[in-house]
C-alpha cells in the first residue's frame, strides 16, 4: 500500500533528473518602505545538499529566507526587485500560485510554531486543504511517515490525539518540520530552527537535517557557527544587508577571501 | 529576442511542469475548488462588514429624515421646539411644541449622575490600582461585572421600590423627580466609569510613579501631581462614556423621574427627559400626526447627542494618541 | 506632618469609594434577591401572567425571552463574527475600514431606545411586520452586533501571529487558515464574550417597547408549527419579554400584586444573567484547558 503511494506521488513530485542549482537568485533587492534589507543579491542554491545563511542578526537572513517562499508578500510596505529562479520559473511573477509554491518549497520557523490542535491534526491540516487526499487511512499512512521523517514517531505514536501544545519544545519544532514534510516539499527553508532549543534537541534537529538532505534542498538560517560548521555544505554569509561571501563550508572556514567574513567567523562581532 | 528564441524551442519536460505547478489558474479541479472556497470565505466576511455600515448608514438617515417631519410637514419651527417650554403636542386645538424642559431634563440628569458617580468611580479605580495594588483589581472586577450585567428595569424597579418612597418618607415631596433619577442613573454609570478608568490608570508607566516616589512624594501627592494628570484624557473618556449612556437610559429614569413636561426648580420635583416622553408617548400616538411626528424630533435630539458624545470621545482618544 | 495628613485623608476616601462601591452592588443583589426570591416558585413560572387578577405568573414572558436571545443570536454571531474577522484580518488599511470602525464605534455607543426607534420606525411601520419577534430580534442585532465584533477581533487579534504564519507558509489559504486554525484558537475568547452578550440581550428592553411589544398572545405550547398564530415559535407574533414586563406592570400595569410579580421577575432575570456570567467564565476557560492539553 505504502509502495503503491510511493510511486504514485512520486511521479507527480520526483520527475527531475539531478540538477546542479534548483534555485537561482539573481540580484535581489529587498525594501521595507525607505529601507533597503537586501542588497542586490545574487546566489544560487545546490539540490540536495544544506546550504546554511550565517550573518549577525539584522542582516536580511530572514527577509531574504523569506523571499523565496514569498512569506513577504503580507508585510505591508516589502518589495522585492530581482529575480529567483526555482527550477526556471520567476517565483516573483504575479502568476505564481503562493500557494502551490509554498507547498514545494516549505519553512519552519525560529521559535516552534505548532497549532493548538491536536499531534495529528497538525500535520493533516495542509494536507486537507491542498486537497492531497480525503482518505482517513492515508491520511494516517501520510501522518506516520512525516512524524517519521521527522523522528518523532516513537515519542508521539501513542498518543496522535494528544494537544500539539502538551509536546515540549524541541517536539514540538519537530512537528513543524513533520508538518512541512507531509507535503512532500522539494526545498525546506528553516529560519533559526535550533535557537529556542536546548543542546540535545539541537543535536536531534541537525542529524535529522543531515539525513533529510538526500531527499530535500535544504536552506537554513543559522546564528550557531558550530552547527554551520557541523551540518552546511555550502555558507553564505550575510553582512548589512550584502551577500560577502559564499562558497564550500571548509573554504568558508579555513580560507575566507574576505576580511569580514574571517573576523564574524572567528567570532570578532556577532 | 532570446524570450522569443526560448519561446520557440520546446520546452524540457521537467521545466514545463514544475511550470505548471506553480502558475496560477491551472486548469486542475482540486485548485478551482480549493480558489473557490477561498473566494467564498471572503465574500462572506465583506457580506458581513457590509452589513455593519448598512445597518449604521440606513439607522441614521431613517431617523433623520423622520425626526425632521415635524419642522418640514406640520410647520414647527424648530427654534421653537428647542428653546420654548411650553410643551403640549396633545393640545386638539392649539398644539404647541415647546420641548426645551425635555431637553433640559435629559441634560440635568447626565450632569448629575456622572456628578454622583465620577468621584466614587475615580475613588474606586485608584483604589484598584494605586492602593490595593495585589487584589484590588482581582476583587473590585466582578463588582463591577456584576453591576455593568443588571439589567435598567431592574436598577429602575429598585428606584421604584426603594429609592421613591425613601425620598417621599424623607421630605415633603412625593419623592419622584430629579433626585431619584440622579441616583438611578449614577449607579448605571458607575461601572462604566470606573472600568475604563482602571484600564487607563493601569496604563500609567510605573517609571513615572516610581520617580515621584523616589523623590519623596507620599501616595497622595503622586496620585495628585503625577497620575492623575498623566491619566486625565483617558479618565475623561471615561466620564464621557458614562454620560452618553446617562443621556440614552431610558426606562430605569422612566419609572422614577416622575415625567412631568417643566422645569424643575429643585432635585426634588419631578422632571422628565428626552428618553421618558418618547417611552411613555411612541406607543399611543397615531402614526403620521404632529403629535407623533414631535416625538421622533426628540430622539432626533437625542441622536444628535449620541454623535456628540462620540466625537468628543474621538476628540479625547486623538489628544490621548498624541500627547 | 501636614502632607502626612492629607495624604491620610485622602487615602481614606479613596477607600471608602471602593466600599461605596462594593455596599452598592451589594445592596442591590442583596435588595433584588430576597426582596423577590420568595415570590419565584414553580407556580410562578409556570403560570401565564394575568391582566387584572392576582396570582399571575410569567411562564410565556419567560418564553419570549428565551426565544428572543435565539433568534437574535442566530443573527448576531455570523454577522458580528464576520465583521470581527473583517477587521482583524482582511481589512486593508484604507478609508473604507476606518469607516467600518468609525460605524462600529457607533452603533456601540447608541442608546438601545435609538435602535428601538429605528427599528419601528423599518421593520414595525414601514415593512408592516408590526410588533413582532422578527422585528425585536432585528434590533437586539443591531444593539449586540458591535459587541460581538469586537470580542471576536479582540480574540482574534490575541492569537499569536506566528500561529497564523505557520499556516500560510506551509500554503494554507487565508479563509482556510481562519476557519481552521485561527478561529478555533480564538474560540474560548469568542465563546466568554457571546455568552456575556447574550446576559445583556436577555436584560434588554428599551429597545423592545417598540419592536417586540408589550403584550404576547396566549401561547399554545401544544401548537409548535410556526407559521400558527398562537405558535410559541411564531416569529410574526408580538412578544413580551421578561424585562419588559417587569417595566410594564409597574408603568402601565393594572394588577394589583405588581410588586409581587415584578419582584419576582427581577430575582428571576438577575439570577439568569448571574448564570451567564459564571457559564461565560467557567466554559472559556474550560475550552482553554482542553485547547492547550493541560
Ligand atoms: N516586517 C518588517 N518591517 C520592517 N522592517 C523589517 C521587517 N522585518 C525586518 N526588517 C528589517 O530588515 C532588516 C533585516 O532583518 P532580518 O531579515 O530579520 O534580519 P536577520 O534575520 O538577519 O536577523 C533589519 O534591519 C530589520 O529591521
Ligand atoms: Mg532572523
Amino acid at each position: 500500500m505504502v509502495f503503491v503511494l510511493e510511486q504514485q506521488e512520486g511521479k507527480e513530485l520526483r520527475e527531475l533528473e539531478p540538477k546542479e542549482h534548483i534555485l537561482n537568485i539573481k540580484q535581489l533587492d529587498i525594501y521595507y518602505g525607505n529601507d533597503h534589507a537586501v542588497k542586490d543579491i545574487s546566489l544560487d542554491i545546490e539540490k540536495n545538499a544544506i546550504t546554511a545563511l550565517i550573518g549577525p542578526s539584522g542582516c536580511g537572513k530572514s527577509t531574504f529566507l523569506r523571499a523565496i517562499n514569498r512569506m513577504n508578500d503580507r508585510i505591508p510596505g516589502a518589495r522585492c526587485e530581482g529575480s529567483i529562479l526555482y527550477d526556471g520559473v520567476s517565483l516573483l511573477d504575479k502568476e505564481i500560485d503562493i500557494s502551490a509554491l509554498r507547498k514545494e518549497i516549505g519553512m519552519v520557523f525560529q521559535k516552534p510554531n505548532p497549532f493548538p490542535k491536536s499531534i495529528k491534526d497538525n500535520i493533516t491540516h495542509a494536507l486537507k486543504f491542498h486537497g492531497i487526499t480525503k482518505n482517513k487511512k492515508r491520511l494516517k499512512e501520510r501522518v506516520k511517515e512525516s512524524l517519521q521523517q521527522a523522528a518523532l514517531w516513537d515519542e508521539v505514536s501513542d498518543r496522535l490525539d494528544a494537544s500539539a501544545l502538551s509536546l515540549s519544545g524541541g517536539q514540538q519544532q519537530r512537528l513543524c518540520l513533520a508538518r512541512t514534510l507531509a507535503l512532500r516539499p522539494k526545498v525546506i527553508l528553516l529560519d533559526e530552527p535550533t535557537s529556542a532549543l536546548d543542546p540535545i534537541s539541537t543535536g536531534k534537529i541537525e542529524s535529522l537535517l543531515m539525513k533529510l538532505k538526500k531527499e530535500y534542498t535544504i536552506v537554513v538560517v543559522t546564528h550557531n557557527m558550530q552547527q554551520a560548521a557541523r551540518i552546511a555544505d555550502h555558507i553564505a554569509f550575510f553582512y548589512q544587508g550584502e551577500l560577502v561571501e559564499q562558497g564550500k563550508t571548509e573554504q568558508m572556514f579555513n580560507h575566507p577571501t574576505e576580511k569580514r567574513t574571517a573576523s564574524y567567523i572567528s567570532g570578532q562581532f556577532s | 529576442m532570446t524570450l522569443n528564441k526560448e519561446g520557440m524551442t520546446p520546452l524540457p519536460i521537467e521545466q514545463s511542469s514544475t511550470r505548471e505547478r506553480l502558475i496560477k489558474k491551472s486548469p486542475s479541479v482540486k485548485g478551482f475548488f480549493k480558489r473557490e472556497s477561498e473566494l467564498r470565505g471572503k465574500w462572506l466576511i465583506y457580506c458581513g462588514a457590509l452589513i455593519i455600515i448598512i445597518a449604521t448608514v440606513s439607522l441614521t438617515l431613517f431617523l433623520v429624515w423622520q425626526g425632521l417631519r415635524v419642522f418640514l410637514f406640520d410647520g414647527v419651527n424648530p427654534i421653537h421646539f428647542l428653546f420654548r417650554s411650553d410643551w403640549n403636542p396633545g393640545d386638539a386645538k392649539h398644539p404647541t411644541y415647546g420641548a426645551f424642559p425635555i431637553i433640559f431634563g435629559s441634560f440635568a440628569v447626565t450632569a448629575l449622575a456622572a456628578i454622583v458617580a465620577t468621584p466614587i468611580s475615580i475613588g474606586t479605580a485608584l483604589f484598584m490600582t494605586e492602593i490595593a495594588k495585589k487584589w484590588g483589581d482581582k476583587a473590585l472586577r466582578p463588582v463591577i461585572e456584576i453591576l455593568v450585567g443588571i439589567p435598567s428595569v431592574v436598577y429602575g424597579l429598585i428606584g421604584l421600590t426603594l429609592i421613591v418612597p425613601f425620598i417621599a418618607n424623607h421630605s415633603d415631596s412625593i419623592g419622584y423627580g430629579l433626585l431619584p433619577g440622579m441616583i438611578v442613573v449614577g449607579m448605571m454609570i458607575l461601572p462604566t466609569i470606573t472600568s475604563i478608568a482602571a484600564d487607563a490608570l493601569h496604563s500609567i508607566p510605573n517609571e513615572l510613579k516610581n520617580a515621584s516616589y523616589a523623590l519623596g512624594a507620599t501616595r497622595w501627592q503622586t496620585i495628585a501631581k503625577v497620575i492623575l494628570p498623566a491619566a486625565l484624557p483617558s479618565l475623561l473618556t471615561a466620564v464621557v462614556l458614562g454620560m452618553a449612556r446617562a443621556f440614552g437610559e431610558a426606562l430605569a429614569v422612566q419609572m422614577v423621574i416622575g415625567n412631568v413636561t417643566t422645569i424643575p426648580h429643585s432635585l426634588l420635583e419631578p422632571a422628565s427627559t428626552l428618553t421618558t416622553i418618547i417611552t411613555l408617548h411612541m406607543g399611543n400616538t397615531t402614526t403620521g400626526s404632529p403629535f407623533n411626528h414631535a416625538l421622533w424630533a426628540l430622539g432626533l435630539v437625542l441622536l444628535t447627542m449620541s454623535y456628540i458624545f462620540i466625537l468628543i470621545i474621538r476628540y479625547l482618544s486623538r489628544r490621548r494618541t498624541l500627547s | 506632618m501636614r502632607i502626612q495628613t492629607v495624604n491620610r485623608i485622602a487615602t481614606s476616601i479613596i477607600i471608602l469609594c471602593a466600599g461605596i462601591m462594593v455596599t452598592i452592588m451589594l445592596t442591590i443583589l442583596g435588595y433584588v434577591l430576597f426582596k423577590g426570591i420568595r415570590f419565584v416558585d414553580w407556580h410562578f413560572i409556570t403560570t401565564v401572567a394575568s391582566t387584572f387578577n392576582v396570582g399571575g405568573g410569567i411562564k410565556d414572558q419567560l418564553w419570549n425571552s428565551f426565544y428572543l436571545l435565539v433568534i437574535t443570536m442566530v443573527f448576531t454571531i455570523p454577522l458580528g463574527v464576520a465583521g470581527g474577522v473583517y477587521l482583524a484580518e482582511y481589512a486593508p488599511d484604507n478609508r473604507i475600514t476606518a469607516f467600518i470602525r468609525s460605524c462600529v464605534e457607533i452603533l456601540a455607543s447608541l442608546p438601545s431606545i435609538v435602535v428601538g426607534l429605528f427599528g419601528m420606525l423599518v421593520f414595525v411601520n414601514t415593512f408592516h411586520w408590526g410588533y413582532s419577534i422578527l422585528s425585536g430580534a432585528i434590533a437586539l442585532t443591531i444593539f449586540n452586533l458591535p459587541v460581538i465584533v469586537r470580542v471576536t477581533e479582540d480574540a482574534l487579534r490575541a492569537v499569536p501571529q506566528e500561529i497564523k504564519e505557520a499556516s500560510m507558509g506551509l500554503g494554507v489559504g487565508q479563509w482556510y487558515t481562519m476557519k481552521k486554525v485561527l478561529l478555533p484558537a480564538a474560540f474560548p475568547g469568542i465563546l466568554t464574550g457571546i455568552i456575556l452578550s447574550a446576559g445583556r440581550v436577555f436584560g434588554e428592553s428599551a429597545a423592545l417597547l417598540f419592536t417586540a411589544g408589550l403584550t404576547s398572545p396566549d401561547l399554545d405550547f401544544t401548537h409548535w408549527s410556526p407559521f400558527s398564530e398562537n405558535s410559541p415559535l411564531n416569529i410574526f407574533r408580538s412578544a413580551e419579554t421578561l424585562s419588559v414586563h417587569i417595566w410594564a406592570v409597574n408603568s402601565v400595569g393594572i394588577i394589583k400584586d405588581k410588586v409581587a410579580v415584578a419582584s419576582g421577575s427581577a430575582a428571576l432575570l438577575v439570577i439568569i444573567i448571574l448564570l451567564f456570567n459564571l457559564a461565560a467564565r467557567g466554559l472559556g476557560a474550560l475550552i482553554q484547558k482542553r485547547m492547550t492539553g493541560k
